[in-house]
């Protein structure tokens, strides 16, 4: 863990720990455990949104053009790691409208948004608001999905 | 075809197998590095007894991503690099061959060397490098520019080979993209180093793989034992340099030392917005270390990065797309020759297709004008 006790170290932190969920989906999709398990949903929580088009850009680069640690083993049906993130990974953020604004490359269908109740930094009691001003330039269909469609169906309630 | 100078703000050397053995001081000769070829035939580089890199990842197999991506390998011999990586006459014909006007030359080795673990040895391994270096530069000092390498264990050792390194024509030092948990960037007594190169002109760059021996919590290092441990630093390594930018930035480093240039260099570019958000986010909507102290003049932890931060990288249309909010005047292309990723032989099409929707300005700095001001080249 990063040191939390001084100033610095924590917000090295609280700034950058989307590097642990980053680390164990590497682990995850690399290693082959989605094509073993197809149906494995893997949920990234409160990390926020927008690592994410770094993230698949970096992983299907590493894939594609280098020899890292891939020894020449290719997924099955052409799936590239993105892909595979796609298919398995959902992700949950309660106040990132610069995400939001790369949900065509995150992929809208894996999006849940969440109040982080009661939290320091929970959008309580403005959660309609924040939500509405995050999700301004989204279709009619886009906000239904993502304020409770997509969460409805993964969970199937 | 476009016209634009291009200046590579990342290429390397590939250090020759009798660098150290020649040039390091005598009482550091046994334990220099050495190239240590396995039984089925791959030369890979060890000191203290590990295993650091080989040289397929270093100038061996340069291209062949284009021409042959799906027989990269993680096993090759030294004579296959490209002569470029060590002469100097060679390196200046493949910039030629690549359009390539001016190189800032990073080391191969050099960036695992970081991983020494004896701090002595370490000095002495970066003080040969840098003796070498300047003779390599020098041979055409017009196109041809180093980056000194510093260990700062000792921050005032590092200060005394900042300033040698300066007096040589170097343009540039890098310090290691994550010290040691203990030694994190947010300590005070890095404050002579920081002023030192803050009058020197000397911009300190933090290149991807330069992580000093272990790092942090649970992150993997660079060796990757294992298919997962390897892609999970190759996927995430943007993390490093995010950690010591934290660092400095919420410390108050470039609040002391406003002119001082740190560089994140060969992570990308399109880890910075979301970055930037989580600084700005943390210190404006959270309590968390702050403690209430702000910043003068009302500066954000974004405008102190965008004032004091710039960014390498070779490949990366995503983070072309998003400038905007990373800076313009902040990005420097590089060719990251003569490695496994690089853009050789292709660098201008492959400049050409990622800038297709700049503009010609913003093209001229991103290819070499950024690189001109921040190293003050001609």
């Amino acid at each position: 863990m990063l040191n939390c006790y001084h100033d610095g170290g924590s917000a090295a932190f609280q700034c950058n720990f989307d590097m642990y969920v980053r680390l164990s989906l590497t682990d995850i999709i690399f290693n082959g455990v989605f094509e073993r398990f197809p149906k494995l949903r893997i949920g990234a929580i409160e990390q926020q949104l927008a690592w994410v088009p770094f993230f698949l850009n970096r992983m299907d680069f590493n894939y594609e053009q280098r020899a890292l640690g891939m020894t020449g083993y290719r997924f099955k049906n052409d799936m590239k790691p993105s892909d595979i993130f796609h298919q398995n990974v959902f992700l949950s953020f309660q106040d990132d409208a610069l995400g939001i604004r790369d949900r065509d490359i995150i992929g809208v269908d894996q999006l849940m948004w969440g109040s982080d109740y009661p939290h320091q930094e929970s959008t309580f009691p403005r959660s309609r608001e924040v939500l509405e001003e995050i999700l301004t330039g989204c279709t009619e269909e886009e906000k239904a999905k993502i304020s409770g469609g997509n969460a409805a169906k993964l969970y199937r309630i | 075809m476009s016209d634009y100078r291009i200046i590579s703000a990342d290429s390397h050397v590939v250090e020759p197998t009798d660098l150290w053995t020649n040039r390091i001081a005598p009482e550091f000769k046994d334990k220099a590095p050495r190239i240590v070829r396995t039984d089925d035939g791959g030369d890979f580089w060890h000191c203290e007894n590990k295993n650091l890199l080989g040289v397929a990842f270093a100038g061996a197999q340069v291209g062949r991503r284009f021409e042959d991506p799906e027989n990269l390998s993680q096993q090759d011999v030294f004579e296959n690099v490209r002569p470029g990586g060590y002469i100097p006459e060679e390196h200046v014909k493949d910039m030629d061959i690549d359009g390539i006007d001016m190189s800032i030359i990073y080391p191969s080795l050099g960036l695992m060397l970081y991983r020494v673990v004896d701090s002595e040895l370490l000095t002495a391994i970066f003080k040969a490098y840098n003796d070498w270096m300047a003779d390599f530069c020098n041979t055409n000092p017009k196109r041809l520019k180093g980056i000194a390498m510093l260990n700062i264990d000792n921050v005032r050792v590092g200060v005394k080979e900042l300033e040698r390194c300066a007096n040589m024509g170097f343009v540039g030092a890098m310090i290691t993209d994550i010290p040691t948990e203990s030694r994190r960037y947010f300590l005070p007594e890095y404050d002579a180093l920081w002023a030192a190169a803050q009058d020197l002109e000397m911009p300190l760059s933090l290149h991807g793989a330069t992580n000093r021996g272990t790092n942090p919590g649970p992150m993997p290092t660079p060796s990757g034992d294992h298919d997962g441990g390897s892609a999970a630093f190759q996927c995430n390594f943007d993390m490093y340099v995010r950690i010591s930018l934290t660092d400095m930035i919420f410390n108050g480093v470039f609040e002391r030392f406003p002119k001082l240039r740190i560089g994140a260099i060969e992570q990308q570019l399109a880890w910075a917005p979301f970055f930037l958000d989580r600084i700005d986010y943390n210190y404006e909507q959270r309590a968390l270390g702050m403690t209430g102290y702000r910043f003068k003049d009302d500066m954000k932890p974004s405008d102190m990065f965008h004032r004091n931060v710039f960014i390498g990288f070779q490949d990366d249309a995503l983070g072309i797309q998003m400038r905007d909010i990373i800076g313009v005047d902040l990005l420097q292309w590089g060719s990251d020759y003569p490695h496994q990723e690089s853009t050789f032989p292709r660098s201008r099409e492959v400049l050409d297709e990622i800038l297709a929707d700049c503009t010609d300005e913003e093209k001229a700095k991103i290819a070499s004008g950024n690189a001109t001001s921040i190293y003050r080249l001609d």
